[in-house]
């Protein structure tokens, strides 16, 4: 076997991961010399639990290593070992970083300028329009978003990379053969042309909880500023700020309505020293000593008459029922219909869900 | 001894003559009824034969035998009591030879009793359409078929009744019709404060007959939107009265001065109560809501099965059922009114209540989405109502009868325009005739061009469009849809919704 398909085995075998990896690659130096451990030295290994032990015996078969590692190259998913040149510099500052990763499409350059942007997965029409004008914006200006391809936030924002020509990389919590959540299907298929999908777990790995916590400190070690969108009081996306905090990241927190529950979590961050991201320019201008230049601003160029304006005013980034919208300018349902046509004609609001509406950019 | 009375047999709402044929010989006493009696008609021997006992008629102990002709036709239902037992009469000679110019119907109780039964009123179409001289029944559905036709109608209490008449031809003393005519207490739209878009859907969908699709969380008023628009339906004219009346009475009820019906089926309904049959082929829901209301509350919970059968019905705008080999139709010409919660939690957009996910909410919607929701024009956006809307500050709008005006107003239109038409109303123009109808200015076209990218509209969408647009073009008493009238249609088009979709770019 070659010492990368050693590699391949010694990361695939379920049950132990980065930590226990550490420890026997320190006593024991390559994963060759794991391999010739004879079954009483295994036995006695201290840095293994038993159900790891019997995973390790079973899996040192030379054949089914190979053959699932050429299966692996012939599906175009590329392998990465963490002494290797092109292995993401920042996971090193981890305590536990991987022993290898899987990727396909690109990893995330040393030289990219990242940021990660992360949030809830059941988040709001706002925390969505959010999300994908910050990562059109940031991936516009050249930085790389990282996210987790997670239904929500996650998807928003690679999406709006994407829609900047950018690029953007997805760490999942699951094998990068198969594509989780189902429902973002498309957009993991574009990520790997424009950027990478990639995961410490092997191919054919299932998605389970206990993975994600696991990503999530990946995703934090990637970027070089964590941007959190909406995130209730107890929210998972509240560890990779931890994770980010620890790594000494940036941390950037979107706000919310005080009484708006998926807001919660951000503005307790903010209350704490996170910094307010009112825009994308708050991003870009922060003095890390790099001049990104400023956004263009979204001036509102289109003249508006009164009544046009009446409407405009009474919208904002919460979706709004036309007849809400009728209460609060007074007048008729027809003639309401014809200023949101004419408004939405001008780019300046959208319609979010039948008979609700938004204003759009920010 | 022969004789023959002529009965009548209800197929669905249509009617088929039977001759009910009494011959009495000598042998063993006996009581025969032949000709596929089926189980009510073969007890009818009992009744018959207690009931004449009663009114101081003895049977002679003489071979009796009846037959029901036509003898392949299988008889139903207990309203062939009455010619048999005065088929018997005839034959035991208790009354004269008559004219075969009556038909008979009733059922009889064993006191000799003349009791009502269902269906008088399309029997009553029948014979004077076939040109029969008069109709012999129970006095209760006499009183009913009298207001709908001007052929005699003989009404009788009891048998007594039936053979003075017979004998003599001395009708019997008229009763006082003491039922009293249906009053439905309807909400009024002045009853609802402020939701001047559903009004004015509502308003639409009426003007136009379409189907409407009302969204919107629990106790934002859908219900009681739904229940108002009767009230702004034009009246029956005297002609629909009639039909309200023969369907009220297939299903054994009588209505003396019906209106527009407002039919509320049970989630729990099944194929045969929606679409009709059972024993005698009654008129299910969708023919009793013909020429008004269908209202289907909370539209996942009825069965799949239950809403595929709406689409036929309502693209025919007739009910057909078939049994045995003969097909039945019913009218059922209804406008549907819909209700649902936008998803499973009721809530969605918002946010803050609601925690459904994407999937949860498609597969929700899915549920009620099936090939009738493509007749569906219209679809109502509704809010959970707020303070101002409950507590009656906010203002009450124009009451039901001045929108009936204006929708009966649209009527007249449609009325005018279609008259050398099949259809009659906007809803109902096939997409053949839309061109021609709903002709379009460039400025229009335009329009229609930019919606039909921008919405990614189908062919479908996009002719509902123009309907909608016909519709709110003739309550504005414009002969040419405007561009205003399109960018109104648009707000109400039935488009999927993909709730948290991939925006544009």
């Amino acid at each position: 076997m070659t010492h990368r398909e050693y590699w391949f085995w010694l990361c695939s075998i379920t049950g132990i991961g980065s930590v226990s990896l550490r420890a026997l690659l320190e006593r024991y130096g390559t994963p060759e010399a794991l391999w010739e451990l004879s079954a009483e030295e295994v036995n006695g290994l201290s840095q293994l639990n038993d159900a790891q032990k019997r995973a390790f015996q079973e899996s040192r078969e030379e054949y089914a290593v190979r053959k699932r590692f050429d299966r692996m190259t012939m599906a175009g998913i590329e392998f990465v070992t963490l002494e290797e040149e092109n292995y993401p510099k920042r996971i090193l500052q981890l305590y536990d970083p991987p022993g290898g990763l899987f990727y396909k499409g690109q990893l995330p350059p040393d030289s990219l300028r990242s940021t990660a942007i992360v949030g809830a997965r059941n988040c709001s029409p706002y925390g969505r329009e959010v999300s994908r004008a910050f990562a059109k914006a940031l991936a516009a200006a050249g930085i790389g978003i990282v996210s987790g391809l997670a239904r929500g936030v996650d998807g928003y924002a690679h999406e709006g990379a994407l829609s900047a020509g950018g690029r953007t990389y997805g760490v999942l919590g699951c094998g990068v053969d198969i594509c989780y959540p189902r429902q973002n299907l498309e957009l993991y298929l574009e990520m790997q042309a424009n950027g990478g999908v990639l995961s410490e777990q092997p191919p054919g790995i299932q998605p389970i909880p206990r993975h994600f916590p696991m990503r999530n400190r990946l995703i934090a070690a990637l970027s070089d500023a964590i941007l959190i969108v909406e995130a209730r009081e107890k929210s998972g996306s509240l560890i990779t700020v931890d994770q980010g905090l620890e790594l000494g990241r940036e941390i950037f927190a979107v706000p919310g309505r005080i009484n708006d529950s998926l807001s919660q979590g951000c503005n307790e961050l903010i209350r704490h020293g996170a910094t307010i991201a009112r825009s994308p320019a708050d991003l870009l201008s922060y003095p890390t000593g790099q001049d990104f230049g400023e956004t263009e601003e979204k001036a509102l160029k289109l003249p508006l008459d009164s009544s046009e304006k009446l409407v405009y005013a009474c919208l904002d980034l919460v979706p709004k029922n036309i007849q809400g919208i009728v209460n609060q300018v007074q007048l008729l349902p027809p003639v309401v219909m014809e200023l949101l046509d004419s408004l939405e004609l001008k780019g300046l609001i959208r319609e979010v869900s039948r008979g609700y509406y938004i204003k759009t950019g920010l | 001894m022969y004789y023959q009375i002529t009965s009548a047999a209800l197929q669905g709402m249509d009617v088929r003559l039977v001759q009910v044929q009494t011959d009495i010989a000598d042998g063993l006493p006996i009581f025969d009824m032949v000709g596929l009696p089926g189980s009510e008609v073969r007890e009818a021997r009992e009744r018959v034969r207690t009931a004449l006992r009663n009114s101081g008629i003895r049977l002679p102990s003489k071979r009796i035998t009846v037959n029901l002709s036509p003898a392949d036709l299988r008889k139903e239902g207990t309203a062939f009591d009455l010619a048999i037992a005065a088929s018997v009469l005839g034959g035991i000679q208790a009354i004269p030879p008559h004219t075969n110019d009556c038909i008979i119907l009733g059922e009889l109780g064993l006191d000799g009793a003349v009791l009502p039964v269902r269906g008088c009123i399309s029997v009553a179409r029948m014979a004077r359409d076939a040109g029969f001289g008069r109709l012999i029944l129970p006095m209760k559905n006499a009183q009913e078929c009298r207001l709908v036709t001007d052929l005699p109608c003989i009404g009788l209490r009891n048998v007594s009744e039936l053979i003075t008449y017979l004998r003599k031809g001395t009708e019997p003393e008229e009763e006082p019709d003491v039922s009293e005519a249906e009053v439905r207490e309807e909400p009024d739209f002045s009853d609802l404060c402020g939701l001047e878009v559903a009004k004015r859907a509502a308003e639409i969908a009426a003007a136009g007959r379409h189907h409407l699709l009302i969204t919107g969380p629990p106790g934002a008023g859908k219900t009681m939107l739904a229940r108002c628009i009767p009230g702004i339906l034009p009246g029956l004219s005297e002609e629909e009265k009639k039909v309200q009346m023969e369907l009220k009475s297939l299903c054994g009820e009588s209505s003396r001065n019906p209106e527009r019906p407002f039919r509320h089926p049970d989630p729990g309904i099944t194929p045969g109560g929606l679409l009709g049959g059972g024993k005698g082929i009654r008129p299910g829901e969708l023919a009793l809501a013909h020429q008004g209301i269908l209202y289907l509350d909370e539209l996942p919970s009825y069965s799949s099965q239950v809403l595929t059968l709406l689409r036929g019905p309502m693209e025919e705008g007739r009910v057909t059922l078939t049994r045995s080999g003969s097909i039945y139709e019913f009218p059922a010409d209804f406008q549907l009114v819909a209700s649902m919660n936008p998803c499973p939690c009721g809530y969605y957009p918002d946010r803050q209540r609601c925690q459904c996910t994407p999937e949860q909410i498609l597969r929700y919607r899915k549920k009620a989405d099936g090939a009738f929701m493509d007749r569906v024009d219209l679809c109502l956006t509704m809010q959970p109502m707020d303070f101002e809307d409950i507590s009656g500050r906010r203002g009450s709008g124009a009451p039901s009868s001045v929108i009936r005006e204006r929708v009966r107003a649209a009527w007249e239109i449609q009325k005018e325009r279609y008259r050398e038409e099949e259809f009659h109303f906007n809803s109902r123009l096939p997409h053949t005739k839309i061109p021609e109808y709903c002709k379009l200015g460039p400025k229009e076209e335009e329009l229609m061009e930019r919606y039909f990218t921008r919405f990614g509209l189908s062919g479908r969408g996009y002719h509902k469009v123009l309907k909608t647009a016909r519709t709110i073009a003739d309550l504005d008493g414009e002969e040419r849809i405007r561009v205003r009238h399109l960018k109104e249609a648009v707000c109400y088009r039935t488009e999927d919704d993909i709730p948290e979709g991939r925006g544009q770019a």
